[in-house]
């Protein structure tokens, strides 16, 4: 069945054969977590919302009518999973108290080199992390996904203008928020 | 690219550094950074940003990860589809058979036709209810129900049970989305059946008292 096309193994779902949808997990799991972990901080929550994108998507896969891609169609549940699950994120982090973490153990095991490249890694996904939303999609979308501003548009429900400077402004907050961090460490 | 201002020029830099960007609007970049120091300076700063996000490769999870998605997948489904249908088997088991359950206090109303006198003018049900036990109630409300095509066969205390559990708490299940939603809590899910198992004769005559006010004008 790896064999068939994506609408083929639909048509097989709409016709009551579920093992299809398994083909179709397997396909496009990695691309779906990949979305997901751009937008979300961290792998538990990137994980939380591929879950909930095949679930989502086993429920309205029957309705599909192959207006698009099928990969185009689990996209769009992707991102708008992930901007939800963002905005749920924000509002639970404004009634939580600040939480303090000590990473020191990890870091203190490895080499120097591994430790200035994660923590390279976690100030850039901090960054990301800290834009605001539509500068964060619009980056993630352009950037790590490499999508046509007008895929990005139709993604984010917006018009094509404005989506440069989007993208304009959201590499030059990321760049100076590292720059700020180098500036204080 | 003249005639075209630096702040849109600015936001071409992005894809130009990241080689996005296409002709002619690639060299008109070019020419524009040939001559405008502002821009060159932007230029590298972007440059310099791209670089270090390229470096910073977040690292993926591993194989083990994604062949777990799929039996995780499967697990979070079936929880789904056993609350759906325990949500559906609440609709038809109670908030339909009560709707049946008003309807035969209603056709009640119809059937008989009780003398008005001050009070039953106040109150139309009173002289319906009155010397109608709990149990006879119920069964005339389960009477309706048969004559209505429901899914699930349903017992004369279940039926007394499903007409009780909302009129008692004062309220009606599934009023909007929101209350549809908070009974796919398992929680609460439990918390209702409890409350149907626990009713007693004494709910019965509570649910008749509430029932009449309800249906009074």
């Amino acid at each position: 069945m790896t064999d068939r096309s994506d609408l083929e193994l639909v048509q097989l779902f709409q016709n009551g054969d579920e093992s299809a949808f398994n083909h179709l997990v397997l396909r496009y799991q990695e691309k779906v977590y990949w979305v997901a972990r751009r937008f979300m901080n961290d792998h538990d929550n990137a994980d939380d919302v591929t879950q909930e994108v095949f679930t989502r998507a086993y429920g309205a896969l029957n309705e599909f009518r192959a207006e698009s891609s099928l990969y185009t169609w689990l996209y769009r549940i992707t991102v708008n999973i992930a901007l939800n699950s963002l905005r749920r994120q924000k509002i639970r982090e404004f009634f939580r108290f600040e939480e303090v973490f000590d990473s020191a153990d990890t870091q203190s095991v490895a080499p120097d080199e591994a430790v200035e490249k994660q923590e390279a890694r976690a100030l850039i996904e901090e960054a990301i992390a800290r834009l605001p939303a539509k500068q964060k999609a619009v980056f993630v979308l352009r950037y790590y996904e490499e999508l046509p501003y007008g895929e990005i548009a139709k993604l984010l429900k917006t018009s094509v203008g404005g989506l440069k400077a989007n993208y304009f402004h959201a590499v030059k907050k990321i760049q100076e928020y590292v720059r700020r961090a180098h500036g204080t460490h | 690219m003249s005639g075209v201002h630096t702040e849109h020029i600015e936001y071409l830099l992005p894809d130009y550094v990241t080689g996005k960007l296409d002709e002619p609007l690639r060299s008109g970049v070019e020419s524009h950074l040939a001559e405008c120091a502002e821009c060159r300076v932007e230029h590298e700063i972007l440059q310099d940003a791209f670089r270090v996000i390229a470096e910073s490769t977040v690292q993926g999870p591993s194989r083990a990860y994604f062949a777990g998605v799929l039996p995780r997948l499967w697990d979070r489904l079936e929880q789904t589809e056993s609350l759906s249908l325990f949500t559906r088997s609440l609709v038809t088991r109670f908030a339909l058979p009560l709707a049946a359950g008003v309807l035969a206090i209603v056709v009640l109303l119809h059937l008989r036709a009780p003398s008005y006198d001050a009070e039953s003018a106040h109150n139309p049900l009173r002289p319906v209810l009155q010397g109608v036990g709990s149990e006879e109630l119920a069964e005339i409300a389960l009477e309706q129900m048969h004559r209505q095509s429901f899914p699930n066969s349903l017992g004369e205390n279940e039926t007394s049970a499903l007409l009780a559990a909302p009129l008692l708490t004062g309220r009606d299940f599934f009023p909007d989305a929101e209350s549809l939603a908070l009974s796919e809590d398992p929680v609460l899910g439990e918390a209702v059946s409890d409350e149907l198992e626990q009713l007693s004769d004494a709910d019965l005559d509570v649910l008749v008292a509430r029932l009449s006010e309800r249906i009074s004008p």
